[in-house]
């Protein structure tokens, strides 16, 4: 009962925050410096058709009605029209999710797979001489600039050994090995249809950019794994677990672990939502056609209504994410307090 | 040392008999953190890399070896030569001596650091105080409106205010203020909460003393450590924000130097000269580690529950 | 016959910031087959630190710096990791104070427990649960089915000392170590726990090491027993002989302290002065700041142990013939 009364909590606070998210992205779009109805129509448009569009665009309107009208907009999922394609912005987004959803998946798997490992071995190092090297090998994952890391690795791996810079996948497979269309996730879809050279090649475009976007998310999951650990090992249940004679694998990998998960959990999803922004520049550098991509143009090409949409989308799928950790860890930790 | 002994260990073994002569020793407050510094080899690199850093900010025009190329004059025959006894990390794209450009580069760097943190503490603090000692409606309507700005990813928000405003350090350095003070509030919050639960605060209370008195004299110096530490960790963080904005376009703009927009320009020369966008990259990544690992090093410190 | 736990010449010390500090400071006494010895002492005498140190369980920065413990007549202090491990919950099981939070909150008790039986047994997976099933019975736990598919935070504070009792059971030791097993529990419970300690010493021949600061409780199961004060024994002897007889102005003082020994409407008596905060910068006897019969001698070094009667001991000058003669008022007066 407890928990229903939370989540029920969590979703209206949540609703309240996207509805004042909603009303911030509103105003700036009305206080942008020059005319909207003329940054719609393009330089050349005369005063006429300005006045014109200003009506019709119900520019003259009071602006709670105007707000009504965003808000019901949004409600259907109209995002308004990008400026430099004249596509809805709705589906210019759902279009490049697969592709930025494929490599936050796949940088996050890399980042649990090394991370938690690093955090229990550093931990098990504490005190001991080499635990300088685990220590700051968690903190240069932090403190490395993911852009200039991309860059890096490519000048590396990519000039040096000859892996692939950019794209997610050759363009001439579309015609030799074309990969079904089933999730949007080549990965997933060149494996299940069994289609080995666009699985191998797609994987080889991945490796750089998830690794890249992983490297802060290890150093996260590690540190906190770290610390945990290190906590969960002075717990008087692990002085039991000695005093019995268990083989110190099982008290580390099974006792002490899954008690040192729980918390690590939330990083996770934190290391989730930062990578939503990190996803940003790593598709940058290497010229990944996801979401990030489009955002950097839209930024760039000063497409207004692009930029709203993606930063309204942005900061729902931040809340979401935020709502669905305190959530998780709700249920799953029967200690956190629900007040 | 052999290599088993780096990673093995065990527990109540006998201690060595020369343990038995050590004298005890007493150290005050601020003696013991030099101390423990002193005996880290990270935590003394750290605290000198930033000492370096810090003095090339201020002394920008006097040390390095072209400050007028710096500044950002141009100096088109030297285009993008590799490190010489002349300049020695290289020139860029226009000429330029990257060593004065680096130099001349923690000047944004650090200068937007300090003054997003500070601002950010000096706006946090007292609404995360406030918040935490009153509790109720006052808490409820501050902690929403953190919520809400805590609730836009940092970047983004940064991004939206600046590319409305108008791309500029300023204008980035002001956007992330406005991102970065919920951060302390919550954190200001939380500790004002824990110690406003103890009983001296009750104690206080029951003889008379004001509220406000009650905050400032005994709850906020009490906060001063945690705040310490997050601060010297987002310094770095706001390093590498700055040069991120800087790097798409929405910092500082050129010709000012600046690590971030330095990369970005040496993009495009990644084949031929390396050493325009790789330079920069490991300032900026040094110094955000010297920063990390400074703020991990005092976390130690002042965290009472010491594993060592 | 020899004893089955003999510490000899024990010394522990923790390495602090502030210097070594000495713990436990030339600790001797044997436990015998079939018996229950209690570890009497204030909080911080270090007993507690004794019996970890019996399983070699200090945690750093404390070690054992001087010293044997012969378990059947073997030094555990030379024992290899390894030889260590299979005597833990094997030959020697420990109890702790705490139950709840020595129990694994995330697994369930029949599985915490069947990991110890596979450790130490070849039993294969049904034979294992058999066994558990039935030591989780003999302990007293009702429904053994519901408490071996359980977390341990469902269930009583009781009830989960019985399954650490059960733990301890599981592979049949001969030394048990109970390190104050019913401090955190209510009195009705601490009583049938210190039963159920009675019943296995006396119907399996299980000897328990009882560390305790609660003189009831020696009184009521302990057959020998010891008192600690800053890291030495001052006194040990059979129980009854130790509390019709206290030789020692501490356990003299103890005994006084309990409220059922004062008179109705007198002032509760005390015993002055704190325990010292380093005991082992001391040159005398630990005790002599607070005791009310301290004279010269007892500044000089600390006492060794005299006989007071057959298996008697007491460290205290008083009891030295050569010395005390004046000072020496009747062996097992009380204070006044």
């Amino acid at each position: 009962m407890q928990k229903i009364e939370y989540t029920v909590r969590r979703l209206f606070l949540s609703v309240v925050v996207l509805l004042g998210m909603t009303v911030v992205t509103f105003m700036l779009t009305r206080i942008v410096p020059s005319n909207p109805a003329a940054l719609y129509l393009g330089n050349r448009a005369r005063p006429e058709q300005i006045e014109a569009a200003i009506e019709e665009l119900g520019l003259n309107d009071p602006l709670p009605e105007q707000y009504v009208r965003y808000l019901d907009d949004l409600l259907h999922g109209d995002l308004g029209e990008s400026l430099a394609t004249r596509r809805p912005v709705t589906l210019e987004i759902t279009s490049r999710l697969a592709a930025t959803g494929e490599l936050l998946l796949v940088s996050l798997l890399i980042a649990i797979v090394v991370g938690i490992p690093l955090g229990v071995f550093s931990a098990q190092l504490h005190g001991k001489p080499a635990d300088i090297f685990v220590r700051a090998f968690s903190i240069i994952g932090v403190s490395l600039p993911q852009f200039w890391l991309g860059l890096l690795l490519q000048l590396t791996f990519g000039l040096g050994l000859g892996l692939p810079l950019a794209s997610r996948i050759d363009s001439s497979l579309r015609f030799t090995s074309p990969i079904q269309d089933i999730t949007g996730f080549f990965l997933f879809d060149s494996l299940v249809t069994g289609n080995w050279v666009a699985f191998q090649d797609v994987a080889l475009h991945l490796i750089l950019p998830a690794v890249t976007l992983a490297a802060y998310p290890i150093g996260l999951i590690a540190r906190m794994t770290r610390a945990t650990m290190l906590e969960v090992m002075q717990q008087n249940y692990i002085r039991t677990a000695e005093a019995y004679g268990l083989n110190s694998r099982l008290i580390v990998y099974r006792y002490a672990l899954k008690n040192a998960i729980i918390p690590t959990l939330t990083v996770i999803g934190l290391t989730l939502a930062y990578s939503l922004t990190g996803a940003f520049y790593v598709e940058i550098i290497f010229n990944w056609p996801g979401l990030g991509l489009f955002t950097a143009r839209s930024f760039l090409n000063l497409d207004f209504p692009a930029i709203m949409g993606i930063t309204l989308f942005g900061a729902t799928g931040y809340i979401l994410i935020n709502l669905l950790i305190d959530l998780l860890q709700a249920y799953i930790d029967p200690r956190v307090s629900l007040s | 040392m052999s290599i088993s002994k780096l990673f093995l260990g065990k527990r109540g073994e006998k201690l060595p008999d020369d343990n038995f002569d050590a004298p005890p020793t007493e150290r005050s407050g601020w003696h013991h953190t030099l101390y423990v510094i002193q005996r880290d080899v990270l935590a003394m690199f750290s605290v000198g890399w930033i000492v370096l850093i810090l003095f090339c900010a201020v002394f920008a025009p006097v040390i390095s070896p072209y400050p007028d190329q710096g500044r950002g004059r141009n100096n088109a025959e030297a285009r993008l030569l590799p490190p010489s006894t002349n300049t020695l990390l290289g020139t860029d794209n226009l000429g330029r001596d990257m060593l004065s450009r680096l130099i001349f580069g923690a000047r944004p760097a650090i200068l937007s650091a300090l003054v997003v943190v500070t601002a950010a503490v000096i706006i946090g603090t007292p609404l995360g105080a406030v918040a935490g000692y009153y509790g109720g409606w006052i808490d409820e309507l501050i902690m929403r409106i953190t919520d809400l700005f805590l609730a836009f990813p940092s970047l983004l928000l940064a991004m939206a205010i600046v590319s409305f405003a108008g791309p500029s350090l300023m204008n980035a350095v002001l956007a992330l203020v406005v991102s970065w003070w919920p951060w302390y509030t919550r954190l200001v919050r939380s500790t004002t909460r824990s110690l406003r639960a103890q009983y001296f605060v009750e104690a206080a209370r029951s003889i008379g003393v004001k509220d406000r008195v009650i905050i400032t004299r005994h709850i906020l110096p009490n906060t001063i450590t945690p705040i310490i530490v997050q601060a010297t960790i987002d310094i770095g963080t706001v390093i590498l924000a700055t040069t991120s904005l800087a790097f798409i376009g929405l910092g500082t703009q050129a010709p000012n130097a600046d690590w971030g927009l330095m990369i970005e320009e040496g993009r495009q020369f990644l084949r031929q000269a390396w050493w325009y966008s790789m330079f920069p990259g490991i300032a900026i990544f040094l110094t955000v580690l010297a920063f990390n690992l400074i703020g991990d090093t005092l976390r130690d410190i002042f965290d009472p529950r010491q594993y060592r | 016959m020899s004893a089955l736990l003999d510490v000899e010449n024990l010394h522990i010390a923790f390495d602090t910031s502030r210097g070594q500090l000495q713990v436990v400071n030339d600790i001797n006494f044997s436990i015998q087959a079939g018996e229950i010895f209690g570890l009497v002492g204030e909080s911080g005498c270090g007993k507690s630190v004794t019996c970890l140190s019996i399983l070699r369980l200090i945690p750093k920065p404390g070690g054992i710096t001087q010293g044997r413990i012969l378990f059947q007549g073997e030094d555990l202090l030379k024992k290899s990791s390894r030889e260590m491990r299979r005597i833990r919950g094997n030959d020697i099981a420990m109890i702790f104070q705490d139950p709840f939070t020595s129990l694994n909150p995330v697994f369930k008790i029949g599985q915490q427990l069947f990991n110890v039986v596979r450790q130490h047994s070849t039993r294969n997976k049904t034979q294992a649960r058999q066994h558990i099933l039935s030591v989780l019975d003999n302990v007293g736990l009702p429904d053994v089915e519901r408490v071996y598919n359980s977390y341990p935070h469902e269930l009583s504070g009781g009830q989960q000392q019985r399954v650490m009792i059960a733990m301890a059971l599981i592979s049949e030791p001969q030394l048990i170590i109970a390190d104050e097993p019913t401090t955190a529990l209510d009195v009705t419970i601490q009583a049938q726990i210190l039963r159920l300690l009675r019943a296995l010493c006396d119907e399996h021949g299980i000897s328990v090491l009882l560390i305790t600061h609660d003189l009831g409780v020696v009184s009521e199961v302990c057959d020998r027993s010891a008192v600690l004060y800053a890291g030495k024994v001052v006194e040990a002897a059979a129980t009854d002989e130790l509390l019709a007889h206290p030789t020692h102005p501490y356990t003299q003082g103890l005994l006084a302290a309990l409220p059922i020994s004062s008179k109705k409407g007198s002032p509760l008596q005390a015993i002055t002065g704190t325990v010292p905060a380093n005991p082992g910068a001391i040159q005398g006897c630990v005790f002599a700041s607070r005791c009310p019969h301290v004279f010269d001698a007892c500044h000089e070094k600390h006492p060794p142990q005299f006989t007071v009667s057959d298996n008697h001991n007491a460290a205290c000058f008083l009891l030295d013939d050569r010395i005390a003669k004046d000072n020496q008022p009747e062996a097992g007066s009380t204070y006044e």
